[in-house]
């Protein structure tokens, strides 16, 4: 929240004045109303009763135009505010020097998008808030000065006004939180029968998830009903409230008015301001409730930035630097742009992959296999390296030109089919007109059918995790994006556990040929025999240990490896 | 940088990101949106199912307006007694009266909020479980085309936007609409005159409210649209975050957030300046009014002899309906977005027919045959029909193993669709034990043929309630037997809490392999005589995708059953092969009868055993 004001500390100096005297503007009408009706109306004074109705109307102008101008000035703050908080944290949180963070995807989307909008809120509360008390306050003085009872009428009516507000607010927001997690927990169960719809239909109990949904829907309705009963009360509460204490004000003031303490202008003068306070409260109401939300909204969007070990303010995280850089991959070490030349091969501590060389790693235990790719990624320091290079958990980053791990879940970002595979392919190559790399790809990958079945072709758009696609396209197109990429080094695991049989043989045959050149080193992290048949070199980890190593066939001697490939 | 341009052209802000404005381009919605009218009519037969206390809401409602519509009368009348040097009796009941009137506007306000808030919730509440009741009988082909987005949109949030608006919103405009109106007559019946100048006020509002709906409503639903590719964005990359990694495509993806999170503050700020000159505009009839208040005051007063106290009450009428036409207006851009929440569930309910049985026909055994069945989804440029499947005939006996060999696209998961019932084929009859699917009890279908595909989906809530989806009525020894039929017993009584451990999203994480394992137990309770197998192989590896093979062969025992084969080893247990390639089947039998066949089989086979 500090971060936040500092921002906008000149705005605020400028708009906090400012719309205070808005306020008073508005404050001053029912005053000025009733000096035109008590000495131009009443007193037969034509000049008078025009040039009021003049001035009032000049003041009201002034107070609308004042209005219109804090009202952008804090609009714009806000929403700046809110489009600052909501890329940095995006920044942060994709950063892959931030801290990993174990939070689901749909927690820091909701703290991304609406606790940043209700943090940033603050600005829109402060220029509201602020001038309001004082204008009350102003009142209150205003209607002191006129008679002490008066004041002290809505001295009182301001107190019961905080008070039933303070009482009513907690067992309100209570029911209203209530209302709003059984509504999010019915909602939660719709999303969640519609992710599963293909299952639900697949077994064909369509009316037994209805029945589910039905019975959270009208859970969620009962709370509603009970949340519909207490903010009916607390309206006619507030109501109650502002109506007993307006009877009790034009009493006061009439029969002050009789008494001659007070002038006709003024007895109206007063009831005006008295109910114009009254509305403010009314709305002032809602403040504590916001004022709640706000606090933990910052508090959430500051914890997230904690988590990820980053912080608010980080000037790397600011606005100009994430909306302008482009992206690192080590490329600015010297190396020239378009294709990469030979990277030095891949060493692990157990195996070495050289340059030109197709290996495959078969692991009887999936620990193993998990291990390897932790290492050759860069989670972990396991003495891998590129050539001469170290693959640390630090230096990952700098390596990520030479180096490809495709992660073995397949991860679809919305786009045409042309721009998946350019994802990572060398520049100059995916930008011109000719489509012939894109053919390559896909066809190393088994993926020429896609180009058949999609109705635009390259240009058809796979939406976003391939929605649109099954399983295996999905797997393939991943597939055909990482041979497009072209990296020196290459690393797959288990690349074809979503095709059939008959397309992994076609994508073992493909896959080998595109990649066996002199300067390209390529690990498959496999148990398919197919794949292991197309690689030049087979090792094979059980246990950890290396327990054996040569071609596929030769390899099929072996009864432990024979157990582990076997169909 | 510490601020935005915010007249900044949003074609800028797009800049090179060709997706971002892919997404925002305002194609057509993938489902259907009712128009106005059929809106219309929907919610006035909604009101009439709950005609009661519509009309017990509507008498309140315009009881609580009217007394607040007294309360200025009084004011004035207060002063009158003053200015005619009255007796202080006679304030002292005025006072009364007012306290009177307003503790009745307090509990008809009260009364009238809580009714119209509960009415609202009521129809919302049919509402939504109608929406879903839809989207569970989308066609299965519908979804695959579009993706789940709309859909998931049209139960969630469109659900979520009305509620809100139910809430607070409603309530609120209802009861201020009211109060205007009868504020409005109030001021007309004081005198002729001050009729005139309503005349003359109301029109202007009008126009203001109608020209600034106008413009900001294209500026909203853009705004909308960007705020979802905006959300889309951000999750995707989240969920995407080792490939965004592995391919240094973090900047890109935050620059593609950014260049969204910018376009949706463009547009909002589009929205603000029009609020702004809005305000500024309504300001002329307000000072109209104010002017000819006074001055008609004066010549009433002055000239037509009319107490001083009517003056006052029109001021104080005047004053007390600035604030909510304004209000109305301010809030009629949150009424657009709830109406345009209420035309898109309601477009889901009107032109979605609910599944009903197309016949009574009930398969009398586990049978299957198929006559001349042919499929097609899409028609290319010429309008010929991309064909997915030729005409097939074929025949299933009950208790058979039939599997599906074929690669990519030859159309096994098709063949399988159709077999299952859930793919109605373009051309064909489709029989499951003697009844035609065209002509069958919906019902009695389902129970009657199951389907497991590749989605794995582990629903939120308990274990126990996620089985309890196929069979709501089996207690922990069945469930617990199904569970061991397909091996998972053992992992699930090491989970803390057994069958009441939390899964799903928001519960414990299971594996890929444990997933499946439960869709097939979940098959095990449902019990159906024919089951469709169309699983990928398990991401696990051989041993993980060994106990999978075991556990559907056992689930499969005594079932007609259709495997789409993955591996060769699911395809050489089954008592036929259909080899498939381009939409037809190419070769079947036996695996020992299409080994020795020396075709397309026995190559594929050779390559497979290496």
């Amino acid at each position: 929240m500090r971060s936040i004001l500092r921002g906008h500390r000149r705005m605020l100096a400028v708009v906090l004045p400012l719309a205070t005297l808005s306020e008073g503007v508005e404050l001053l009408m029912p005053i000025v109303l009733g000096l035109i009706i008590d000495q131009g109306i009443m007193a037969g004074d034509l000049r008078l009763t025009v040039l009021g109705a003049l001035g009032l109307i000049l003041m009201r102008i002034v107070g609308a135009l004042l209005w219109v101008f804090t009202f952008l000035q804090t609009q714009k703050a806000c929403m700046f505010e809110r489009h600052r908080l909501r890329v940095g944290l995006t920044g942060a949180v994709l950063d892959p020097r931030s801290r990993r963070i174990e939070r689901p995807a749909g927690e820091v989307l909701s703290i991304a998008t609406s606790d940043a909008d209700k943090a940033s809120d603050l600005l829109d509360m402060l220029t509201w808030v602020v001038p309001s008390l004082i204008a009350i306050l102003a009142a209150a003085v205003y209607l002191a000065a006129a008679d002490l009872w008066l004041g002290l009428t809505m001295l009182l009516g301001i107190a019961v006004m905080v008070v039933v507000i303070r009482v009513i607010t907690p067992t309100l927001s209570a029911r209203y939180d209530d209302q709003q997690s059984q509504a999010a927990e019915a909602a939660a169960t719709a999303t969640d029968l519609v992710h599963g719809l293909r299952v639900l239909q697949g077994l064909g109990v369509q009316s037994r998830a209805r029945a589910t949904y039905r019975r959270r829907s009208r859970i969620a309705l009962q709370a509603a009903l009970v949340n519909a009963r207490y903010s009916g009360i607390s309206s006619g509460l507030t109501t109650l409230v502002t109506g007993s204490m307006l009877a009790a004000v034009v009493v006061l003031a009439a029969l002050r008015t009789l008494d001659g303490a007070l002038t006709l202008g003024v007895l109206i003068a007063v009831v005006g301001v008295a109910r114009y306070v009254m509305g403010m409260m009314q709305g002032l109401a809602g403040a504590p409730v916001w004022w709640a939300g706000m606090s933990t909204s910052a508090r959430r969007v500051r914890d997230l930035y904690t988590d990820l070990g980053r912080a608010v303010d980080d000037p790397e995280l600011g606005l100009d630097v994430l909306t302008t850089q482009r992206d690192d991959r080590g490329e600015g070490r010297g190396a020239a742009q378009g294709r990469r030349g030979a990277a030095g091969g891949l060493h692990l501590p157990q195996l070495s992959v050289a340059d030109g060389e197709i290996v495959a790693l078969a692991c009887a235990d999936a620990a193993d296999a998990e291990a390897v790719i932790d290492a050759v990624s860069g989670q972990v320091d396991g003495g891998a390296r590129v050539g001469e290079q170290p693959i640390t958990p630090a230096d990952r980053l700098t390596l990520r030109s030479e180096l490809l791990v495709e992660p073995h879940v397949v991860d679809l970002f919305d786009g045409t089919l042309r721009a998946q595979l350019a994802t990572r392919a060398p520049a100059g190559i995916a930008q011109g007109e000719d489509d012939a790399w894109a053919d390559q790809a896909l066809h190393a990958a088994g993926a020429d059918d896609l180009l058949r079945i999609l109705p635009e072709g390259y240009d058809t758009r796979i939406l976003d995790r391939g929605a649109n696609l099954s399983g295996g396209q999905r797997q393939r197109i991943a597939l055909a994006r990482a041979v497009a990429a072209d990296a020196p080094v290459l690393v797959l695991h288990d690349p074809t556990t979503a095709v059939d049989a008959v397309t992994e043989q076609n994508i073992a045959e493909a896959l080998a040929a595109a990649r066996r050149r002199t300067d390209r080193a390529t690990l498959l992290v496999t148990r398919a025999p197919a794949l292991l048949q197309a690689a030049d070199r087979v090792v094979f980890v059980q246990a950890g240990e290396i327990r054996g190593e040569g071609v596929h066939a030769d390899l099929m001697e072996n009864e432990e490896y024979w157990e582990v490939v076997r169909r | 940088m510490s601020d935005l341009d915010w007249k900044r052209p949003l074609e800028d802000v797009l800049g090179d990101d060709s997706t971002a404005r892919e997404q925002l381009a305002e194609h057509a919605q993938l489902l259907p949106i009712a128009d106005a009218r059929t809106s219309l009519r929907f919610m006035g037969a909604r009101l009439r199912e709950h005609w009661l206390s519509t009309l017990a809401t509507l008498l309140i409602t315009v009881a609580g307006a009217v007394a607040a519509a007294i309360l200025p009368r009084l004011i004035g009348s207060a002063v009158d007694v003053v200015a005619e040097d009255g007796t202080s009796a006679q304030v002292w009941t005025l006072g009364g009266q007012i306290l009177a009137v307003g503790l009745l506007q307090a509990v008809l306000m009260a009364l009238g909020w809580s009714m119209i808030s509960a009415l609202g919730q009521r129809i919302l509440a049919g509402m939504r479980e109608d929406v879903i009741d839809r989207a569970l009988d989308l066609p299965a082909q519908t979804m695959e085309r579009t993706g789940i987005g709309d859909a998931l949109s049209r139960v969630a949030d469109d659900v979520d936007v009305a509620a809100r608006a139910v809430n607070n919103l409603v309530p609120n405009l209802i009861q201020l609409g009211f109060l205007v109106v009868i504020t409005l007559v109030g001021m007309a019946t004081l005198s002729p005159w001050l009729l005139l100048m309503v005349v003359i006020i109301v029109p202007m509002y009008v126009i203001a409210a109608v020209m600034y709906l106008r413009r900001t409503a294209p500026i909203y639903r853009r705004e909308r649209i960007a705020m979802g590719a905006r959300a889309q964005g951000l999750l995707s990359a989240i969920h995407g975050i080792p490939t965004v990694h592995a391919y240094g495509i973090e900047r890109r993806e935050t620059r593609h957030v950014a260049v969204l999170s910018e376009t949706a503050s463009l547009l909002n700020m589009r929205v603000m300046y029009l609020v702004g000159r809005l305000v500024v505009g309504l300001n002329v009839p307000e000072n109209l009014a104010l002017a000819m208040v006074l001055l008609l005051g004066f010549v009433m007063v002055q000239v037509g002899g009319a107490p001083v106290g009517l003056v006052a009450a029109a001021g104080v009428y005047l004053v007390t309906l600035f604030w909510p036409m304004m209000a109305v207006i301010f809030n009629l851009d949150e009424v657009q977005s709830a109406l345009a929440s209420l035309a898109r569930m309601v477009g889901v309910i009107t032109s979605i027919d609910p599944a009903a049985s197309p016949g009574t026909e009930r398969p009398a055994d586990a049978s299957i045959r198929l006559e001349q069945v042919s499929h097609a989804y899409t028609t290319d440029e010429d309008g010929n029909a991309r064909i997915i499947l030729h005409p097939l005939d074929l025949e299933i006996a009950p208790g058979e193993t039939v599997s599906l060999v074929g690669a990519s696209g030859a159309g096994k998961s098709t063949l399988a669709a159709i077999l299952a019932g859930t793919l109605e084929p373009r051309h064909g009859r489709v029989l499951h034990g003697g009844a035609d699917l065209a002509h069958a009890d919906l019902e009695a279908v389902r129970s009657h043929a199951s389907i497991v595909s590749q989605d794995v989906h582990v629903f939120r809530g308990t274990l126990r309630e996620d089985l309890q989806l196929a069979a709501p009525r089996a207690d922990d020894h069945a469930l617990r037997a199904a569970l061991r039929r397909v091996d998972a017993l053992a992992w699930v009584d090491r989970l803390p809490k057994g069958l009441d451990t939390e899964v799903g999203e928001k519960g414990a994480r299971l594996t890929a392999e444990q997933s499946q394992q439960l869709a097939l137990a979940r098959v095990v309770l449902q019990d159906p005589s024919v089951l469709i197998l169309d699983e990928a192989t398990a991401d696990e590896g051989s041993s993980g995708a060994r106990v999978l093979e075991r556990a559907a062969l056992e689930v499969a025992r005594g079932r007609t059953t259709i495997i789409v084969a993955h591996r060769l080893s699911q395809a050489k247990v089954a008592d036929r092969i259909l080899v498939m390639a381009d939409g037809a089947v190419v070769e079947q039998g036996t695996h020992e009868q299409l080994v020795a066949l020396g075709g397309r089989y026995a190559q594929l086979w050779e390559a497979w055993t290496g």
